[in-house]
């Protein structure tokens, strides 16, 4: 069999293997095995496409070796150092990388063609064109905005503030319109257009992802990880790799379904998460009233509370991240199941940064994945809930969000956890979450605030159960 | 996934079909351009023209897979970049290629049959064209299917390392950083060595990541 054919029925393969290893990932026990098939997959397009190289006669080997060295030293590092806390900043990050490098082999791609095409041959094809000029395009949106979403999610003071544009829309507006009709010149044939058009991107970037902010962040990073699928995708059409276009479209329908999922659970649009303003629409006077009867307690109180528990279920939200308390809530946990109390754990599709934070980090707290309970799947039973301990959670918890139709979460489904007999709310202050709106949820007649650190607070509920 | 379905014909149209449906208007836009301008050059047997997709001198090898007889290439294996991209023995089978066109030309200058091969061979070159760019095209329809079928079997616990996952998978950009990277001459390989270095650390650093993650799933 020609080398040719034989290569391209291994590229099948190898994305034969990168849908199972994503089909194993429908539950945590094949999980594993369906990660570990998605890197053989990988490393068989590699392979082959390293054979694509060698049987050429002006290969060089040289630039392949260097980048694969420092690549993988790099991403290894990266990898084995970042704290579950800061996986979704750190997915992010690599995502901007992905499509950064689509950026460059498309443009490799097209000074490739013009170098043949100077030396006599045809030039590159207006499909092919149109391909690269998309390629770049979706690239360098997702490198730009990647980092900017990493900036953000680091909490690096720089990003903290997102730069004020005048009239962000209109500009917006402008550079998309730039950005576009770049991509047309592009594929008219003016190569050189490449370099503006990716300049126009990166900056399209920025102006994107600036305005939103850190707790809408789990819709964007999911958009960008499709849209560096579908940069993947586009470079599959220019380099004419079917291998590339499958990849590359499998990973953009993992991420437009999870975006979709993401904004469903905050009940807004996509187009209200990326362009619309927060309507932090709270008048200052309801909030001292709304806050009149909040009752604050203490670990002692709480610990008493907990003694004869039949269920518990805890409620994290991004809070517990900051404080890394997942593992104090663990022991929590494992105290009250010593005594007989079932526990469980309510997960807000929202919670965290990234869809799924949440159960990362109880996981990496080796919490079983089985009480790891779905918003859905939890809420109507929350009627025989003793007590729910809300940790670092605010919005997801808000009843304004079934009350209020001017608010801007409402419709946003909740954890009904004023439904649960008593509520303790684990928070440092009385601040507003991301929405900027008071909860009235704290002032509940079933609720009690336990003000302070997340972790130092749950360890001061485990000592006083000890004591009881 | 928000969807409406049309009681009797059970046609679900979801933000995904409609994400494919532009791609697909899209794609129809571009292959009816291509073809166009492929049918006005063979019109013009313009060989000079830039857009002669015969010379192929793209990454990817000669779409055309039967060449006309008059240019005397060596008939090419359509599709993938598995057919060796060669731009500098390109450049020599395709240095054939202008001076096969120059006798082309000498030949429509002559007029007659020749020529005529030659609008034949070229208008063979842009049906096969686009026969596999319609072939990418549906493979690229189908794929996005099949991840909607997957991944919408992934349950919420698991999103995180589904996102890091299919992120390393997004990675598969490294083949074509592979292939420019490994081109011997001119900026073009730099550039394929950036590509390395990002795509790598995309790729090692993504399963290693999704890799840590899932361990942690334990069932009780």
């Amino acid at each position: 069999m020609e080398t040719a054919s034989l290569v391209k029925l291994v590229y099948l393969v190898a994305a034969a293997l990168f849908i199972f290893g994503l089909k194993a990932m429908a539950h945590p026990k094949t999980a594993v095995r369906g990660n570990l098939l998605g890197a053989a997959g990988m490393l068989l397009a590699i392979v082959v496409a390293l054979v694509t190289v060698w049987s050429e006669p002006d290969a060089s080997y040289s630039y392949i070796v260097i980048g694969a060295i420092l690549g993988t030293a790099i991403g290894a590092v990266l990898a084995y150092r970042v704290r579950m806390t800061d996986m979704p900043q750190m997915v992010a990050l690599f995502n901007g990388f992905g499509g950064l490098a689509s950026v460059f082999v498309a443009g490799g791609a097209l000074l490739l063609a013009r170098q043949a095409a100077k030396a006599g041959g045809g030039d590159m094809s207006l499909d092919g064109l149109v391909a690269t000029a998309a390629s770049g395009l979706i690239g360098a949106v997702t490198f730009s905005g990647s980092v900017v979403a990493w900036g953000k999610l680091q909490e690096v003071s720089y990003f903290k503030k997102p730069l004020t544009i005048p009239s962000q829309q209109l500009v917006n507006g402008l550079v998309g319109l730039l950005v576009l009709g770049l991509c047309v010149l592009v594929s008219a044939g003016y190569g050189w257009v490449y370099v503006p058009l990716v300049i126009a991107a990166l900056a399209l970037g920025v102006l994107l992802v600036n305005p939103i902010g850190g707790a809408d962040m789990p819709v964007v990073i999911a958009l960008l990880n499709s849209y560096s699928g579908l940069a993947a995708a586009a470079t599959g059409f220019v380099i004419d790799n079917y291998v590339l276009i499958i990849a590359g479209s499998l990973v953009g329908a993992s991420g437009v379904i999870l975006t979709n999922l993401m904004c469903k659970a905050m009940n807004r649009s996509l187009f209200n998460v990326l362009f619309g303003v927060m309507g932090g629409s709270s008048s200052d006077q309801n909030v001292d009233a709304i806050y009149a009867t909040v009752r604050a307690t203490s670990g002692d109180d709480v610990a008493m509370i907990l003694e004869g528990a039949q269920r518990v279920v805890f409620v994290p939200g991004y809070g517990m991240a900051v404080s890394q308390a997942q593992h104090a809530v663990r022991n929590l946990a494992k105290l009250l199941e010593a005594r007989g109390t079932k526990v469980e754990y309510a997960i807000h599709p929202v919670a965290g940064r990234m869809p799924g934070h949440m159960n990362v980090l109880l996981a990496e707290a080796d919490v079983p994945y089985d009480q790891l309970k779905e918003m859905d799947e939890i809420n109507p039973t929350f009627d025989s809930v003793d007590v729910a301990i809300v940790i670092g959670a605010n919005d997801v918890v808000n009843p304004l969000a079934r009350t209020d139709p001017k608010s801007p979460i409402a419709g946003m489904p909740i954890i009904d956890v004023d439904k649960a007999r008593n509520v303790i709310i684990i928070k440092r202050s009385l601040s507003p979450g991301f929405a900027g709106i008071p909860n009235p949820l704290f002032a509940a007649d079933n609720a009690l605030m336990l003000f302070g650190d997340g972790e130092k607070a749950v360890l001061e509920i485990i000592a006083a159960i000890k004591l009881l | 996934m928000s969807q409406v379905t049309h009681r009797r014909t059970g046609i679900r149209c979801g933000t995904g079909t409609l994400c494919v449906l532009s791609w697909l208007a899209l794609a129809c836009v571009t292959v009816a351009a291509a073809a166009e301008r492929d049918a006005g050059a063979a019109k013009a047997a313009n060989a000079s023209a830039g857009t002669n997709k015969s010379g192929a001198a793209k990454i990817a090898p000669n779409k055309g897979a039967t060449q006309s007889t008059a240019n005397k290439s060596t008939a090419r294996e359509p599709g993938g970049v598995d057919v060796a991209p060669k731009p500098t023995p390109d450049a020599d089978a395709d240095s054939l290629s202008p001076s096969a066109r120059l006798r082309d030309e000498a030949e429509e200058q002559a007029g007659g049959e020749p020529a005529k091969e030659e609008e034949a061979g070229k208008e063979a070159r842009t049906v096969t064209r686009q026969a596999m760019l319609i072939a990418s095209l549906t493979i690229f329809v189908l794929a996005i299917f099949v991840g909607f079928e997957i991944i919408t079997k992934v349950p919420p616990t698991l999103h995180t390392p589904l996102m890091s996952g299919s992120n390393a998978i997004s990675g598969i950009t490294i083949v074509g950083a592979l292939i420019v990277a490994g081109h011997g001459l001119g900026v073009a390989p730099v550039l394929g060595l950036l590509a390395m270095v990002l795509a790598m650390v995309n790729v090692v650093g993504g399963f290693l990541v999704t890799h840590r993650m899932l361990a942690m799933f334990k069932r009780r």
